[in-house]
């Protein structure tokens, strides 16, 4: 009996209006023992992680979605809503609520956490970034406090290594043995009340409890923001940082790429070398490392993609940047809340998705949702690169600018402005709709928290080649070898093989876009992800060649076989095409609905087609 | 909107304030109203009520949870690229930024 209540660890729950800094203190408490669940058939994503008091109790902690209310107008508010009345689907109430408030913006704050109070479930306040207090010359009576709300309230600084501690010793005090909670009793003058009044309430706390030392200084956001937010200065700076993020993908990660593919090529030769001749060196090092290699080698530009954007998330400057927009956006039929979920799309169409929960209007979000996979995703990114490597002189135009990068600059402008004109068409009509965005106070982001979002991203990507494109590497392998061609045949190995065959089967259909047979393996295999293509060109290229650096050959091998049309028209087919099962998924989850999928995958693939046809035949017209 | 309804039938949160501006609205209708949305660059104000515009007014609503009530001065820090849509405002220590819909349902004293 007992032992059955120890083995089950308590669940707590983090919950807070939005930029009160409950992530960086979730991950205060868990450290890396967090996993980001994707619960399939729920449209959410939560971060479950657990925690071990220094008294050995183990907890379940859950990060929830922030919201400012438990009237919830947007999906992700209605998941925080549901949890903390215990009515989310297949799963009890937490134990215990941590409601955290931002001390410095305690005036918002605090009306959520009397809302909370008013479910009477247990609860503990946990007043965060007490730190930058002391810079605004405030000071809260937090025994006061405590006494007034009735529980108990610990202070905390989210960003900062053991900023935690408060917290976690009194949870080490609430609970006596593993799985057993004890409130501590205040003399509680518990305000069950008229929420009309919340408001006063939360002045007559303020008033009791918050004294202020000084007038108030100028703020760092009134500084910043007369610049950031200037019509003119303001969009200056947001081009700036925009532009630097695409340079620093293809230029900070030039080392880190060289070095990864050499020691990938060290691998492969050594792998020969202890690997007799015959199928099984086949299958490891071209069809493993050939394949799954050739991707893993651009895990530094995606992860210089999301330092990016995490650091700009982070600091504060997202919404800002989406205020900024947000009449540019107007312009396409949507609001300036579809922009960070767009800005991600940038990283991965997936989380992007998935970001669009805080999308309030239906029809936006849909919409949201249908152009999300034509902003340019990291995946595509190892094919951009290859092509344009292969195809586009590394050469500088006007002096400053190298022409490979602004290739790849055109590309994703082109992906932008395909995605306004697919929203323009998709929305008419003007129905009003929602901005209501917080713009929060501007911190350093902290490091602690960028590290963790880009291993949990590297995590991701490496489990990914791990996974789907280590076995599709190896089933394409296999297709393309076997059979082996009948003795005394002519033309090489991979046309007798079943690879081969469907690839020449597929090419009346792709011929008139200058698809070879080759690119038809690589696209069917490329329909689980976008990257396995290369991988897939890699595989049977090296299958031809019998090379151990995949994608140093390719370059040359791909520029010697390909015509110009042919390269530019891959690169417009992949601008559109949804070769992407992830994403597929999700929008199926998301929006709860096949029809839309199917919505998606007819749309992109024709406008994939369309536009590899077009440039196809008029780069062939210009060439001769 | 049902789940709106399970929730106050289930908790008891009696949501009365858009009934509490809606009277302030009836009394102050003759007079000269002053919404955010005409409120110059840099300039503050104090709110008045927020408007509903129709009953059940889930932006109303969300403005007065977000702390547009009675007494708070607000300031436009500001405005769009394009025009005065949206526009950014700071009330106490949080700066949001409304669409110009969203913030004439602001009024001024």
């Amino acid at each position: 009996m007992v032992g059955d209540v120890m083995a089950k660890p308590l669940r707590i729950a983090l919950v807070g209006n939005p930029n009160c800094g409950k992530t960086a203190l979730f991950n205060q408490l868990t450290g890396s023992r967090q996993k980001v669940a994707n619960y399939a058939g729920v449209t959410v994503e939560r971060k479950s992680g657990y925690l071990v008091t220094p008294h050995g109790r183990k907890l379940q902690v859950l990060d929830l979605p922030g919201t400012y209310s438990l009237l919830a107008t947007s999906p992700d508010e209605a998941v925080t809503r549901d949890v903390c009345m215990g009515r989310y689907k297949g799963e009890p109430a937490p134990d215990l609520l941590i409601c955290v408030v931002a001390a410095t913006n305690l005036r918002l704050h605090l009306r959520f956490l009397l809302e909370l109070l008013q479910l009477g479930r247990p609860l503990v306040v946990v007043l965060n970034m007490v730190d930058v207090l002391e810079k605004y010359g405030i000071r809260i009576d937090v025994p006061r406090l405590q006494s007034e709300l009735g529980v108990p309230v610990v202070t905390t600084v989210g960003v900062r290594n053991g900023g935690a501690k408060n917290l976690i010793t009194l949870l080490d005090e609430m609970m006596p043995q593993q799985g057993v909670l004890h409130l501590p009793k205040l003399n509680s003058s518990v305000i069950l009340e008229n929420s009309s009044c919340v408001h006063d309430r939360v002045r007559k706390i303020l008033e009791t409890c918050v004294t202020r030392d000084r007038p108030l200084a100028v703020k760092l956001e009134d500084v910043l923001d007369r610049w950031v937010l200037h019509p003119i200065w303001g969009m200056i700076i947001l081009s700036f940082l925009l532009f630097i993020m695409f340079q620093a993908v293809f230029s900070w990660a030039q080392p880190f790429m060289d070095m990864l593919q050499d020691s990938i090529n060290r691998l492969g030769i050594l792998v020969s070398t202890l690997i007799p001749e015959g199928p099984l060196r086949g299958l490891v090092v071209d069809g493993v490392i050939g394949g799954a290699g050739t991707v893993v080698v651009f895990l530094p530009q995606i992860l210089i993609l999301f330092l990016w954007i995490l650091a700009l998330e982070e600091s504060g400057y997202l919404p800002r940047a989406a205020f900024l927009l947000d009449c540019f956006m107007g312009c396409a039929g949507l609001g300036g809340r579809s922009f960070i979920p767009l800005l991600s799309s940038f990283a991965c169409a997936v989380p992007g998705i998935m970001a669009t929960r805080t999308i309030q209007h239906t029809r936006d979000r849909i919409v949201t949702i249908l152009i999300a996979p034509l902003m340019t995703c990291s995946a595509r990114l190892p094919i951009y690169a290859l092509l344009i490597g292969a195809f586009i002189p590394n050469k500088s135009v006007i002096g400053v600018f190298n022409l490979q990068g602004l290739v790849l600059f055109v590309l994703y402008i082109v992906g932008i402005l395909s995605a306004f004109i697919v929203a323009r068409l998709l929305k008419k009509g003007g129905e009003e709709r929602f901005l209501l965005m917080e713009l929060p106070h501007y911190h350093w982001p902290s490091l602690r928290n960028l590290l963790l979002g880009l291993w949990q991203r590297a995590k991701i990507f490496l489990s990914r080649v791990g996974t789907i494109i280590v076995s599709l590497s190896i089933i394409l392998w296999a297709l393309s070898s076997f059979p082996a061609p009948p003795s005394g045949s002519t033309g090489t190995a991979l046309e007798w093989s079943l690879a081969g065959r469907i690839g020449h089967i597929l090419v009346p259909i792709f011929s008139p876009i200058g698809f070879n047979w080759q690119i038809c393996v690589a696209l069917i295999v490329g329909l689980a992800a976008r990257e396995v293509a290369v991988g897939a060109l890699g595989t049977v290229y090296a299958i031809a060649a019998s090379e151990n650096d995949i994608s140093g050959s390719l370059i040359p091998l791909l520029s010697a076989q390909w015509g110009l049309a042919t390269a530019f028209s891959l690169l417009a087919w992949y601008v559109y095409a949804p070769q992407c099962l992830s994403t597929l998924a999700v929008i199926r989850r998301e929006t709860g609905s096949w029809r839309m999928v199917m919505i998606t995958v007819v749309y992109l693939f024709a406008l994939a087609y369309i536009a590899a046809f077009l440039v196809y035949r008029i780069t062939g017209l210009f060439m001769g | 909107m049902c789940f709106r309804q399970v929730f106050l039938k289930k908790r008891h949160i009696p949501v009365k304030l858009s009934t509490q501006a809606k009277s302030l609205y009836h009394e102050k209708r003759n007079e000269q109203k002053k919404p955010l949305n005409t409120l110059p660059l840099y300039h503050s104000g104090v709110v008045d009520h927020v408007e509903a515009l129709f009953p059940q007014d889930m932006i109303a609503k969300r403005l007065e949870e977000l702390g547009f009530v009675p007494g708070e001065p607000v300031k436009v820090i500001a405005y769009c690229p394009l025009g005065k849509d949206p526009i950014a405002v700071e009330i106490g220590f949080t700066r949001f930024a409304l669409r110009s819909s969203e913030a004439r349902r602001v009024i001024l004293r």
